[in-house]
């Protein structure tokens, strides 16, 4: 079926062929009748004598055979074919015919859903799934961060698109990123944590100007730095601090102020600590005042003698 | 004689000529199609490759035959279907690649939406798992990414978007940060 569907999208390549036979058929007639070397100059006086009345006679010609007739359909229906599929992206027809079943032949021509639907290899079955990562799994940060619930269908999508819904290929399960911590011991990293925020220190600058009283939940007061000792490191998440973390249990020990010592995601809701030159820093940069001041000085003692 | 012969030019008709004829590598859309995206929007498409067969766990194909000159350097955007386990990259409208992906477990679902590609690595180790995930495309914040792995049947991710190595290097060789990527269930029981 597939093959006769193909050759009717090509036939048009022979309608050429069709229209010679056409009008040749008399001429194989009278060859076949009285031979090839007399049917020439035969054909030739016929030919003539045919040409004078040939439309008339050839339309009655068609019309009055039963086998033109059934010739005559099929030939304008593939020429109307013709005109449509190759003209333009009318070959994409025909590669779809080449490779598609004729059910699949319509709907490939306007849903690209059946295509992949055809080279799919299928959804994943039910069963236990082996894991990917070598060793099974093995996470360090907890696992409240990366478990996302299910959500109701028609819920918001990930990934900034507040404006996604649920349909067909929206997101059913996902979260809205807004806010990626929200139960409860999950601290937020926004508060008072920002990139540098995940080595167990508060974000926050005891030496930059224009430090003063701290907002709830941001900026810690003076009170709670004045020690200038490291709040205390959650132990569950010390150590190699992972990423996208700043989870912390909700009955896990003193939160230190200026947020959690975990994380190292930016997120916002909190402002970045200002960044403030170490003392070796600020001796290299003194230094080199003083050495353009002497050397100013030293030139201006050369040129006054 | 006459129905003799019109039934030997018949012939040639119901032979089709198709069996000897290349497969083209894409299939254009005369009009057009459209593949829906999150939020009711729709991504225009002019062609997608010419892939009619199953593919196998670890298959792609990557052919930018036939794409215009016009579309070679105009931005790409992935479209990952879950239900179907399959990544297509779509550039200038016209697909140029497709390969069979892994996602994530059930207990580590990808997440659903659009993203846009936020860093490239293509050595990167996550230090999440202590494991290797060479061209990774990282998509969220929180360690969702695309990134090479070995592509089996039954295997799952963590939340990633696992490719076979070899697609996944030209992907990350194509794709550029800010790029879109649509990952969508495919599934409309699901919705």
């Amino acid at each position: 079926m597939r093959k006769s569907l193909g050759g009717m999208l090509c036939a048009s390549r022979w309608w050429l062929i069709w229209s010679w036979a056409i009008s040749g058929f008399d001429v194989v007639d009278m060859m076949a009748r009285f031979g090839v070397p007399d049917a020439i100059p035969v054909a030739l006086r016929r030919a003539m004598r045919k040409a004078k009345s040939s439309v008339r006679r050839r339309a009655g010609f068609l019309w009055n055979s039963r086998t033109w007739k059934l010739l005559l359909v099929p030939t304008v229906l593939m020429m109307a074919a013709d005109l449509v599929l190759f003209s333009g992206h009318g070959a994409d027809a025909v590669t779809v015919a080449k490779n598609l079943s004729k059910a699949n032949l319509v709907v490939a021509l306007t849903d690209p859903m059946s295509l992949l639907d055809a080279r799919s290899p299928g959804g994943r079955g039910v069963g236990p799934l082996q894991q990917s990562k070598p060793g099974g799994p093995h996470e360090r940060v907890l696992s409240e961060v990366r478990d996302r619930d299910p959500a109701p269908s028609g819920g918001p999508v990930a990934g900034g698109s507040p404006n996604a819904t649920g349909d067909d290929d929206t997101a059913p399960n996902f979260r809205a990123p807004s806010n990626p911590f929200p139960d409860t011991g999950i601290a937020p990293a926004g508060g008072g944590s920002g990139p540098g925020g995940g080595f167990g220190f508060p974000p926050v600058n005891p030496f930059a100007p224009g430090f003063g009283p701290a907002s709830s939940g941001g900026i810690p007061t003076p009170a709670d730095i004045v020690s200038n000792d490291p709040p205390p490191v959650d132990t569950s998440t010390a150590g190699d601090p992972p990423p996208g973390g700043g989870t912390t249990p909700p009955d896990d020990g003193p939160t230190p102020p200026g947020g959690t010592p975990t994380g190292g995601t930016p997120t916002d809701g909190g402002d970045p600590p200002v960044a403030v030159p170490e003392p070796a820093s600020w001796a290299l940069m003194v230094g080199g005042l003083l050495a353009a001041s002497l050397f100013l000085r030293r030139r201006r003692a050369s040129m006054m003698r | 004689m006459r129905r003799a012969l019109a039934i030997l030019l018949l012939l040639p008709l119901l032979a089709s000529p198709v069996a000897a004829a290349p497969q083209d590598p894409r299939i254009f859309f005369a009009s057009g199609a459209e593949l829906a995206l999150p939020g009711g929007a729709h991504q225009r498409v002019l062609s997608m490759l010419n892939i009619t067969r199953h593919m196998s766990y670890g298959d792609f194909v990557w052919n930018e035959d036939g794409v215009p000159a016009g579309s070679a350097k105009a931005p790409i955007w992935v479209r990952i279907d879950l239900s179907r386990q399959l990544l297509s990259v779509f550039r200038g409208g016209h697909e140029i690649g497709a390969a069979v992906i892994l996602f994530g477990s059930d207990g580590k679902p990808t997440p659903l939406g659009r993203f846009s590609i936020l860093e490239k690595d293509a050595h990167h180790v996550s230090n999440l798992y202590d494991a290797p995930m060479p061209f990774m495309l990282r998509l969220t914040n929180d360690g969702v990414a695309i990134h090479a792995a070995n592509v089996r049947q039954g295997w799952a991710t963590h939340g990633c978007v696992g490719l076979p190595p070899d697609f996944a290097e030209k992907l990350f060789a194509t794709a550029r940060r800010g790029d879109m990527v649509v990952i969508v269930s495919g599934d409309a029981k699901k919705a």
